[in-house]
């Protein structure tokens, strides 16, 4: 296995579901990122294989969604390396707008497709527009095509009877269902999560990780920043835990949940302990 | 309730009137309550705008046969203060929409074109515009005829004014849009047509109301060019019979009542718009 | 009528600066034989404006149908002194008229961009106009009389020394009163009164209407002797304070930016002369005004 920096992740290893002999699908290396002066990643490699789930906790402000942001670009890194599924794509924030650079940032999102906190749905379209405007747009998929495909993950997120709703008359857990298909009709190599129940009322949370962990087990990539423990226990192949911009442990969900090594993780987790067992971290 | 009322002593639940009686009691108090502002509103309105009435005429300037005489050669003018507005406006939403995004591009030179444009036409009076597109354009050859100078200066002037309002309307689409855009892999041109500008019209439309309420007013100005519209007309008639006072006051109703009709036109789309986005 | 706006002024200047002084059609009116009374035949020069109006078969005078008796708009048809004349000026080239109603103040500041081919609207002969029109000799003269409110009770020209004096904005009036009137080759009408302080008001009418409305900020008003006659008429409470002031040369105005004028104007001058000589002009004014006010001396 090469990388670019010679860099690897010292916790990765293929996952259950991780056919035999495939290389890693995302590679993060040495992601570095400053705000300002402000040195929030320090560092961070990770990879991951087809088929895995990977859980990135820590406390608000630990990083964790800074460096998923990262994985696509929403934020250039200021230094560091992100490969996915062959596209290889190096920080350069002095020439982050150039054309080039931004072709290439492109060609990776359509990859990397990412699922939001607040849901981001485009409340002017219907259920089905928000779906296959991009497909249609950016791919250059077929309309029929991608209203097929469309159709095929609302019915997985159970929300075929939307259809043509738009997002405003749709609840919390129905609109992040609704943007899990539609970043799932991208069909994109690996899904980025950015703690996807964190606004939801507690009520609609359990419907949205239902859908959440059935992609995982039907072999699903995804790289998950969350707060729901018991979802990393049950779901993930390996957690990592981020403290101030590193990662300070990471492993399967038994090691890093019940058994941590870090005294931080230790910390971190006595948090959700009390509440009877990891549910939610809001 | 009824546990409640079970504990006091005094408090007869069975005494109290049944739960879906109070409703309706609740329903028609606000029913009287709202009948009887519309009523008083009604009433300030008639009183104030009566007396106004009563105190114009008490100064013996006003000729009803007068204003009636020339009463359709008025109203004649009205059409022509519409359209005026109404091209005015629609051509000024096409300036503010090139200027909004001048205003809000990255180009150096693109944003300095806009923002002189915006500078420039907000920094001079509108009255100045219109006689220089009129009158001193010629000078460079270009001739527009006088409805086209009109229309052409009066939507210049406020597409200025609206590209603030549209700049403002596309910053206020959540930034969420845009990252939710792009990491969907769509280009800036992509995202700012499909996402940003169809969210931002729905923001700006009620400010479009505003100003098109405005244009109607300003559309007098026209009257500089030659434009035989409202204002023209009663001011001529005005001035060639010494009687500047009753035209004025009566170009002064009829704007009024345009702007009346207009805005009410407007509250309704607003409403509609309001209910469209709670559409299931 | 004879308003020559601030702005108008200030946007010639722009105009003259920013495009260079010479307009492209500036020329000098030929000289011509005076005094011919026999019709003059016109001689258009391919690319003048007579060239422009013959083969258009109409010619666009422009109008401001807020002045009668000189022009007024009556159930959509124009009329009065002003629209007699245009009217007869464009029958002797046998051209139809059509109208055109600009602010007064895009007239006299010239650079019309051919939206009408001449101003038949009573235009005194100034010097500044001349920079930027070409001029007719005078088809009429019209006195400027002195008014003053019946509230004042002054009834004398001496009486108004010292006093406040309105003139409507822009007009060869208030040049009058503020001592800057000057006819150019016409010469320098008399001095006002002493001590006079001049006020405008936008229209010329609208300071006779102030006194109808019980506002007495000035005691007397300056304007043409038909615009005061007609107020008596119309009962405004006003009284006609001595003889008129002074004649105001009023003539047809042409754009020196336009296409060359030399052409109409070598017609145009004959022409007139020809309407005063034939006593086209004298009995215009007899039906309009009912007095003749086609003489320089009155």
């Amino acid at each position: 296995m090469t990388t670019t920096h010679g860099t690897t992740d010292p916790f990765a290893a293929p996952g259950a579901l991780t056919p035999t002999g495939a290389p890693p699908i995302v590679r993060l290396l040495d992601i570095e990122k400053y705000f300002g002066s402000h040195h929030v990643l320090q560092g961070c490699t990770l990879e991951v294989y087809p088929s895995e789930t990977i859980c990135i906790i820590g406390r608000s402000g630990s990083g964790k969604s800074t460096l998923l942001r990262c994985a696509n670009f929403l934020e250039e890194p200021t230094a560091g390396v992100v490969e996915i599924d062959n596209i290889s794509v190096r920080a350069d924030p002095l020439h982050a707008r150039s054309r080039q650079h931004r072709e290439q940032i492109r060609q990776l999102r359509m990859r990397a497709q990412m699922v939001f906190q607040e849901f981001n749905l485009f409340p002017h379209l219907r259920v089905i527009d928000n779906l296959i405007e991009a497909p249609v747009r950016v791919k250059g998929v077929s309309r029929d095509k991608a209203i097929a495909t469309a159709e095929r993950y609302l019915d997985k997120v159970g929300l075929r009877e939307k259809r043509d709703a738009f997002p405003g008359s749709l609840s919390g857990g129905q609109k992040q269902r609704v943007a899990i298909a539609r970043a799932l009709t991208m069909e994109p190599k690996v899904l980025l999560f950015d703690e996807p129940t964190s606004a939801l009322d507690p009520t609609l949370v359990g419907e949205v990780l239902a859908v959440m962990e059935e992609l995982a087990h039907e072999g699903a990539t995804m790289l998950v920043v969350t707060h729901e423990m018991a979802f990393a226990r049950e779901a993930a192949d390996r957690v990592y835990f981020i403290e101030e911009g590193r990662f300070a442990e990471a492993g399967p969900p038994q090691q890093v949940l019940d058994a941590p090594r870090d005294e931080r993780t230790r910390r971190f987790l006595a948090r959700f302990t009390g509440a009877g067992g990891a549910t939610s971290g809001a | 309730m009824t546990d409640f009322a079970a504990q006091q002593p005094g408090l007869d639940p069975l005494a109290m009137p049944p739960p879906g009686a109070i409703v309706e009691d609740i329903r028609q108090a606000r029913r009287r309550a709202g009948v009887r502002f519309a009523l008083a509103f009604a009433l300030t309105w008639i009183v104030l705008v009566g007396g106004m009435a009563l105190a114009i005429a008490s100064t013996g300037r006003v000729h009803p046969d007068f204003i009636a005489e020339h009463l359709p050669f008025f109203l004649g003018g009205i059409p022509l203060t519409i359209f005026v507005s109404v091209a005015s406006i629609i051509f000024a939403t096409g300036f503010a929409l090139i200027g909004a995004l001048g205003r809000i591009s990255r180009n150096p030179v693109i944003y300095g074109i806009a923002s002189l444009y915006v500078s420039l036409v907000r920094g001079t009076p509108l009255v100045v515009q219109i006689f220089f597109i009129y009158s001193a354009l010629p000078q460079f050859g270009i001739v527009l005829p006088a409805i086209v100078a009109g229309v052409f200066a009066l939507s210049f002037n406020y597409g200025a004014y609206m590209t603030e309002i549209f700049r403002a309307g596309i910053q206020a689409v959540p930034r969420g849009q845009l990252e939710a855009a792009s990491a969907l892999g769509m280009t800036e041109r992509h995202t700012m047509r499909r996402i940003v500008l169809p969210q931002a019209v729905r923001i700006v439309i009620p400010a479009i109301g505003n100003e098109f309420i405005a244009m109607i007013k300003d559309s007098a100005l026209v009257s500089f060019v030659a434009l035989q519209e409202l204002f023209w007309r009663t001011r001529t008639v005005g001035a060639a019979n010494f009687a500047s006072f009753e035209t004025l006051l009566f170009a002064a109703i009829v704007y009024w009542v345009l702007t009346i009709f207009f805005s009410l036109f407007q509250e309704r789309l607003e409403k509609r718009m309001a209910q469209s986005d709670r559409r299931p | 009528m004879k308003r020559q706006l601030p702005l108008a002024v200030a946007l010639t200047a722009a105009a003259t600066i920013l495009f260079g002084c010479a307009a492209p059609g500036s020329s000098t009116a030929p000289t011509t034989a005076g005094g011919s009374v026999a019709p003059t035949q016109p001689t258009a020069v391919a690319g003048g404006l007579l060239d422009k109006v013959l083969k258009a078969g109409k010619i666009v005078v422009s109008t401001d149908p807020a002045y009668p008796p000189q022009s007024a708009l009556v159930d959509g048809v124009y009329q009065g002194f002003d629209i007699d004349v245009a009217t007869e000026v464009a029958k002797r080239l046998g051209l139809t008229v059509e109208w055109q109603t600009p602010d007064w103040a895009a007239i006299t500041a010239g650079g019309w961009g051919g939206r009408w081919d001449m101003s038949v609207g009573s235009m005194t002969i100034t010097p500044d106009r001349a920079k930027v029109l070409d001029f007719s000799p005078p088809y009429y003269y019209t006195p400027a009389q002195m008014a003053a409110s019946t509230h004042s009770g002054i009834t004398t020209l001496e009486g108004l020394a010292g006093k406040t004096v309105c003139a409507g904005e822009g007009t060869t009036y208030y040049q009058w009163l503020t001592g800057t009137l000057d006819f150019g080759p016409g010469g320098k009408p008399a001095p006002p009164p002493a001590g006079i302080t001049a006020v405008t008001l936008p229209s010329d009418r609208d300071c006779a209407v102030q006194w109808q409305s019980g506002r007495f900020d000035f005691d007397g008003w300056l304007t043409s002797i038909t615009t005061v006659e007609g107020a008596i008429t119309d009962g405004l409470p006003l009284v006609k304070v001595g003889t008129p002031v002074y004649l105001e040369p009023l003539a047809i105005a042409v754009d020196k930016s336009g296409p060359n004028d030399a052409d109409f104007i070598a017609w145009l001058k004959p022409t007139i002369e020809a309407m005063h000589a034939d006593g086209t002009l004298k009995a215009m004014s007899q039906k309009w005004f009912k007095t003749d006010f086609t003489t320089s001396t009155q």
